[in-house]
């Protein structure tokens, strides 16, 4: 009975019992596999996972030993065994080594870096197409997704920028890609429902269902959450509540997956709604924000060497808030509007030559719409409006040559705006045009079967977003938000990266990467007052984030696992025309982020998984006469499990999730403040 | 003890010393676990194998040889694949052309005449004998760093008129 409540606390945990190791599956992770009966095992290991396979590289599924870049999976089910106190989809990814994510609160997005970079550095994918990393990583479902594979290094040949206009403007892939990878096949019916209570009076409920009928597999689930957050923002400041925040989310999501003559041909659509309302903790702050998800994937492995792949999808974001005019005045001041469509589509032809050899090309292209508005006294005005599109032509090939590998790739793109409105006034300039040619190149030299060394270069080119030309405001003197700069310019990036991977034993394994960006001509967000809260994009020069991370994992024994990283980075930017920030740091970036993680199994199919976080210092402005300092925080985060033992096929599991067990509140960017120790408690069924 | 410079002390110390303690613990993986890894691989090679045809109930896996694969396959009986129950025959006294996966275990000195027997019938032969994919089987393991791999004769299979998913043959080798 031990064994079999233990192995079913493993099918939530794959992590645990199956791929502690970067190196992924086989006999690398020999000692927790020993336990794990071959029932199980088949439940947590896919084909990809045994294989040790990644896609991300060439979009089809490559042996890691071919790809030259580094890339860290996560599986659905590290997934469940990591606490997010907010969850939020990038805090699954916070313990990667040259991450440093930075969840705002409940109700914000990840201000976090990569590789010495700010948030915008780092695109995110679903399923290969991009999505938005500040948004969807708050609004997508976990449950949905099979694995989440993240792609250290430049990946602009191969995946385009995303085009949004909110937030920091557009996103590019030149620290790295993070690919979030939806179920697709379906074997097994499986129900799960999962219930919990927490901190700040939030209650969760998930519901999830798959199978499969014939060739078509599906899966559909929904969850709610609603909570009386903690108070946060600076005294006076434009973000302060004066009263516990109310929030409520609810989701709602579905894929159907059809096979037609052969499990190689492939059609499949998943939609995603989330709803997400509530109040700033202020009487007339309400907010109600509607993002809505489509992906299209057709998939024909025309012959034994051609595969083809369309996607297409459709990304909804539509937040709408009250507006005060606090600390002045709590009365209802205006109803600011944002609504934002962006279709991505992308076609790609795999082309398998001359033994291993392997071409990829393609074509991508994406619209984008982005409106915004304010409503006062029953007057609605239009601030924004802005489209865009972009088009990218790009060719990869990868070569096989004995121990050698060999990847070289172009990529030509074209971004267009065309601006109608722009802070509530038609812009000078109607429109803006660049056209790029980027280049990646990437070599691995597979010295043993268990030590490689391995090489990247690449380009990375960013348009300024309409947001960061036009603003949002009108009124500096007292309204919040992003002031206007129509003198932006495009700024070019370049990263390169050198690493080494080594598996000294099948248990054991150390990697080490050194890294170096540099981007032309930056944009940057600098915050310009605190009260009222603005900030200003500028063309901040150069900045240049040097850094090498240091992993080691380890699972010694089948109840014990653990791994260890360090990143230590250093950042500068170069302005000798502004004494004020000419030689300060990358915002946002901390110059050492470590992460200790330990997974126990105790007697009585009982799991501890425990977490050390620490975050150097960093800034949030490149200004230092308005940098605020923040970081020099550790954090302990813990997820205490214990499965019950099965009746028939009906399985259970009570867990207890401790956010911040120290109780470290420190400040954050923009005014947010971390809560301090929270937890949620509850139980997860599967039938 | 040294300290890294921005570091704090005990995440350092803490660090240190249990990796100190931990790594001689190491140790190699052993054949029972390499015998569960090709076990779990089989079943996942009929996912991604498409017959003709199939019998209407079931998916026949069978296992010639003795080794300790069979017994955990067997640990699989009853599972859906293709919609079909998994039905897992030992023995050598089977017949090998009612079987949709064939894996003949290394211990099977008579593999070149089971071979020859399943030609021209649409079953996926499996083996861990060297050099099997390039004997004439269609799924040879070979163990390469510690880790069990695959080798594909596409050849092979396409005599035996079984289309493979690009997706195995992906992260297989293939043979000549």
């Amino acid at each position: 009975m031990e064994n079999k409540t233990k192995a079913l606390l493993c099918k939530k945990s794959i992590a645990a019992c199956v791929l502690l190791s970067i190196h992924g599956v086989a006999l690398s992770s020999s000692s927790k596999l020993e336990d794990l009966p071959l029932d199980a095992l088949v439940d947590v290991a896919s084909l990809e996972d045994l294989a040790n396979m990644v896609i991300t590289d060439t979009k089809t599924a490559q042996s890691r030993d071919t790809v030259t870049q580094n890339i860290v999976v996560q599986l659905r089910e590290d997934m469940d065994r990591l606490p997010a106190g907010n969850r939020n989809i990038s805090e699954l990814m916070r313990h990667v080594s040259g991450q440093f994510v930075n969840v705002l609160s409940r109700n914000d997005a990840n201000w976090g870096s990569y590789a010495g970079l700010g948030p915008k550095y780092n695109s995110y994918l679903l399923d290969g197409l991009p999505v938005d990393s500040f948004v969807d990583t708050m609004s997508l479902d976990p449950w949905a997704l099979e694995r989440i594979e993240a792609h250290k290094g430049p990946a602009s040949v191969l995946y385009s920028n995303f085009l949004t206009m909110d937030f920091a403007g557009n996103e590019a892939p030149l620290a790295g890609t993070t690919n979030l990878i939806l179920k697709e096949r379906i074997e097994e019916t499986m129900t799960r429902v999962e219930a919990g209570y927490g901190s700040n009076d939030t209650v969760s409920t998930r519901a999830y269902h798959q199978g499969r009928v014939d060739n078509l597999s599906y899966f559909a689930g929904a969850g709610t959450e609603d909570s009386r957050y903690e108070q946060y923002g600076a005294d006076k400041s434009w973000l302060q509540t004066v009263e516990d925040p109310d929030y409520r989310k609810s989701k709602l999501y579905g894929k159907l997956s059809y096979a037609f003559d052969r499990t190689d041909h492939t059609l499949s659509l998943f939609a995603h709604h989330t709803r997400h309302d509530g109040d700033m903790g202020r009487p007339n702050r309400d907010f109600d924000h509607r993002y809505d998800l489509l992906n299209l994937h057709y998939t024909n492995q025309l012959s034994d060497s051609l595969n083809l792949q369309f996607k297409a999808g459709e990304r909804r974001y539509e937040r709408q808030f009250d507006n005060d005019n606090y600390p002045a005045s709590l009365d209802l001041l205006s109803i600011s509007e944002t609504r934002q469509r962006l279709r991505p589509m992308d076609l790609t032809l795999n082309l398998r030559h001359r033994g291993n050899a392997l071409l990829t090309l393609g074509v991508d292209h994406q619209t984008v719409d982005y409106r915004t508005g304010n409503s006062s006294n029953d007057v609605h005005a239009r601030e924004n409006r802005v489209d865009g599109r972009s088009t990218g032509f790009y060719l990869q090939e990868k070569v096989q040559l004995d121990n050698w590998v060999l990847r070289a790739g172009i990529r030509r793109n074209t971004i267009k705006h065309d601006y109608d409105l722009l802070g509530s006034q038609a812009p000078s300039v109607s429109g803006a045009e660049w056209r790029e040619n980027l280049w990646s190149i990437g070599a691995r030299y597979n010295i043993s079967p268990t030590l490689a060394v391995y090489t990247n270069a690449g380009s990375s080119f960013m348009a300024p977003a309409a947001k960061q030309i036009g603003g949002t405001i009108t009124n500096i003197a007292a309204d919040s938000g992003q002031i206007a700069n129509p003198g932006l310019d495009v700024e070019n990036g370049t990263g390169t990266d050198f690493g080494v991977e080594w598996q000294p034993a099948p248990d054991l394994s150390f990697g080490a990467r050194a890294f170096r960006n540099r981007i032309s001509r930056a944009i940057v967000d600098t915050v310009v007052s605190a009260v009222p809260s603005q900030a200003i994009a500028i063309n901040a020069a150069n900045l240049t984030a040097t850094g090498i991370e240091l992993d080691i994992r380890h699972n010694p024994t089948g109840n014990l696992g653990w791994f260890a990283n360090l990143t230590a980075s250093r950042t500068r930017i170069e302005d000798p025309g502004n004494s004020d920030q000419d030689g300060s740091r990358i915002p946002f970036a901390p110059d050492r982020v470590a992460n200790l993680g330990l997974m126990i199994y105790w007697p009585q199919s009982v799991r501890i998984s425990a977490y050390y976080h620490w975050v150097g210092e960093y800034f949030d402005s490149t200004s230092r006469s308005a940098q605020m300092r923040l970081g020099s925080i550790g954090i302990v985060n813990m997820r205490l499990e214990k499965a019950l033992p099965p009746i028939g096929d009906y399985s259970a599991s009570l867990f207890v999730d401790i956010n911040n067990l120290t109780d470290r509140r420190h400040d954050l960017p923009f005014g947010f403040i971390d809560p301090g120790i929270n937890g949620m408690a509850g139980v997860d069924f599967r039938f | 003890m040294c300290r890294l410079a921005g570091f704090p002390r005990p995440f350092v110390t803490a660090a240190f010393w249990f990796a100190l303690l931990i790594a001689p613990l190491c140790h190699s993986a052993d054949r029972t676990l390499e015998a569960k890894i090709k076990a779990a691989y089989i079943y996942n090679l009929a996912k991604f194998v498409d017959w003709p045809e199939l019998p209407p109930d079931a998916v026949n896996i069978c296992v010639i040889g003795s080794d300790s694969i069979g017994a955990m396959l067997n640990d699989l009986a009853n599972r859906q694949i293709k919609n079909r129950s998994l039905k897992v025959h030992l023995g050598a006294g089977l017949n090998p052309g009612t079987c949709q996966l064939l894996y003949i275990s290394r211990s099977a000195s008579d593999w070149r005449d089971i071979l020859n027997g399943v030609e021209g019938i649409s079953v996926l032969t499996v083996s861990d004998r060297d050099g099997f994919a390039r004997k004439g089987g269609i799924v040879g393991f070979y163990t390469e760093g510690g880790k069990v791999k695959l080798e594909i004769n596409p050849e092979a299979a396409r005599k035996a008129n079984l289309r493979i998913s690009s997706k195995l043959m992906e992260l297989a080798r293939s043979a000549p």
